[in-house]
């Protein structure tokens, strides 16, 4: 066919394709379903006809256009259903706790790193009290000394509200970047795993040392072991991402790593609600003289086992097929 | 080759399998002006960022309202401004921010579709490790894709209107095959926004050529025409898509 005849034939239907699009694209809702079908026949048309055109009739102005088309129609009608994210219903049943379980040999990893890299750092701060240092600044030290924990002065100056918000934020941009350092071959989550592990052991030492083991344990018991799941959680779901880009498979990488961080966002999001409560329940409950310690351990059971059933469902099954 | 092997299809870099294994060449965008569109998005992210914590700290110290609910609430505000700013505006437009409609720039999805909300937080939630690390691995990757970009399974393409007419011949020497025909539907849509003595030459040009090539093509008079460019479109039955 010559071009001239291949104009002929073909060029109304670009026509016919833009104004049809145009349409959709103005008033999404207004398309039913014979349109979109219409649509979708006409774009599967013009498909072949830039398969032609820019085989026989390259950098012609209606293989341009084709072109053009084409990838406008691709990118209205085209959109990859399997990386939906669901429901709020569906997510919290099914896809968190559906994550949570393929990701798990990785928790296992990152609770096993944190305990290792908290003994390490405990007994080196029992044995040189001075290494506490790299962790808990000189100021917070001397309220040590001085029998108080550096918590009740940053408190009594900061209103529950502002503290609660920033310490919400922060442990939900720390649960991000930890997240997000999965990426760097895993190097970032382990950085996490293995700074936050070292940090609770250093401070756990150092506060026995000044006899103040007693008042932290107090202060972390409600918000405490639901921070460090938390922490593991998110980390381990980007040592997930990070095991995709370095382990070898069958399946081509990128399709590895796609599925792989569709898995880390999914356990991301199920976490970011539990760090915003999280930021309620330290900057105000920790902190509150007024509540008995056994109510602070309470809360803290309460919320690890709210937060381990959520993320667990027992109820969860896998789908066959 | 190894014969024994079949040739795997050539599939260029800008290139993917699209409906019917139709190959769809993507025009990608490279690191330059993916670098430029986040400029200007961070600019702009910037800007927000201080006019929230003004316009916070205005209310706060002048109206003296809120108290520490009100710190709670620009604490909050500036969170979600910072981590939500690309991921929002690319949903809400269509895979673009202020800063990539500038530069003329859409995400889309490794199949050349409309990335799913589940992959735009991805690619935007790993913003953090692409500051320090996504310009290399945009230099390095054949199809300028930066981490969260690889993670997402999303790609980022330029998406402008032609900046010039489109023309199509209707008529043309009978010996031309596309490049010519390409080649001279390139010109005459660039005609308009040229240097107009370098038009007119290159319209002389092609005249000559075409009269040489097929002398009964042109009209007898065609020599002494004032306006070559209108001359050639009238002797092509060129006209605009």
């Amino acid at each position: 066919m010559d071009y001239l005849r291949f104009v002929e034939l073909r060029g109304g239907s670009c026509d016919e394709f833009e104004q049809a699009l145009r349409e959709a694209r103005q008033r999404p809702r207004a398309v039913s379903y014979e349109d979109l079908e219409q649509l979708a026949f006409r774009y599967r048309q013009l498909l072949h006809d830039h398969a032609l055109a820019a085989t026989r009739y390259p950098g012609t102005a209606l293989a341009r256009r084709l072109q053009r088309l084409v990838l406008e129609g691709t990118h209205w009608l085209q959109r990859d259903t399997g990386e939906h994210l669901p429901s709020i219903g569906r997510f919290v049943t099914r896809s968190f706790p559906g994550a949570i379980r393929r990701i798990l040999p990785l928790i296992g990893l990152a609770a096993g790193l944190f305990l290792l890299a908290a003994l390490f750092g405990f007994c080196l701060t029992t044995v040189e009290p001075a290494l506490g240092s790299f962790f808990i600044s000189p100021e917070a030290i001397a309220e040590l000394e001085h029998g108080r924990l550096w918590t009740e002065s940053i408190f009594a100056v900061t209103p529950g509200s502002v503290a609660s918000t920033r310490i919400a934020t922060n442990n939900m941009s720390v649960a991000i970047m930890g997240w997000a350092g999965g990426t760097v071959a895993g190097l970032g989550a382990l950085y996490v795993i293995l700074l936050n592990g070292l940090m609770l052991g250093t401070v756990l030492a150092l506060t026995a040392h000044y006899s103040m083991a007693a008042p932290l344990a107090e202060f972390i018991a409600a918000h405490g072991p639901l921070e460090i799941s938390l922490i593991l959680v998110t980390a381990a779901a980007g040592l997930a991402v990070g095991r995709a880009l370095v382990v070898a498979a069958d399946r081509p990488r990128g399709e590895l790593l796609r599925e792989a961080g569709r898995d880390a966002l999914i356990v991301l999001l199920g976490c970011l609600p539990w760090i915003l409560l999280l930021g309620f329940v330290e900057g105000f409950l920790s902190p509150a003289a007024e509540l008995p310690v056994t109510l602070k351990v309470a809360i803290g059971m309460l919320l690890e086992i709210s937060f381990v059933t959520v993320a667990w469902n027992p109820l969860w099954v896998e789908k066959k097929g | 080759m190894n014969p024994r092997r079949p040739a795997a299809p050539v599939l260029g870099d800008a290139a993917i399998l699209g409906l019917d294994n139709v190959r769809l060449e993507l025009p990608l965008a490279g690191v330059g002006s993916r670098t430029l569109a986040a400029l200007l998005d961070y600019l702009l992210l910037s800007f927000l960022m201080i006019l929230w914590w003004l316009g916070g700290m205005i209310t706060l110290g002048f109206f003296e309202m809120g108290g520490g609910w009100m710190v709670a609430i620009l604490v909050i505000g500036a969170f979600l401004v910072q981590w939500g700013y690309f991921a929002v505006l690319e949903i809400v437009m269509d895979g673009q921010t202020p800063g990539k409609l500038a530069v003329g720039l859409r995400v889309v999805s490794h199949r050349a579709g409309k990335p799913s909300a589940a992959a735009i937080l991805v690619r935007n939630f790993l913003r953090p490790i692409d500051v320090w690390f996504g310009l290399l691995v945009m230099a390095i990757d054949r199809r300028a894709r930066r981490l969260g970009d690889f993670i997402a399974g999303t790609l980022v393409v330029h998406h402008r209107e032609p900046s010039v007419e489109e023309v199509r011949l209707r008529r043309f020497p009978s010996g031309w095959g596309a490049r010519e025909i390409a080649v001279v539907e390139s010109f005459l849509g660039r005609a308009a926004i040229m240097e107009s003595a370098r038009a007119w030459g290159l319209a002389r040009q092609l005249l000559d050529w075409i009269d040489h090539q097929e002398p009964d093509f042109l009209p007898a008079d065609w020599t002494s025409t004032p306006d070559p460019i209108l001359t050639l479109r009238t002797a092509l039955a060129a006209e605009n898509e």
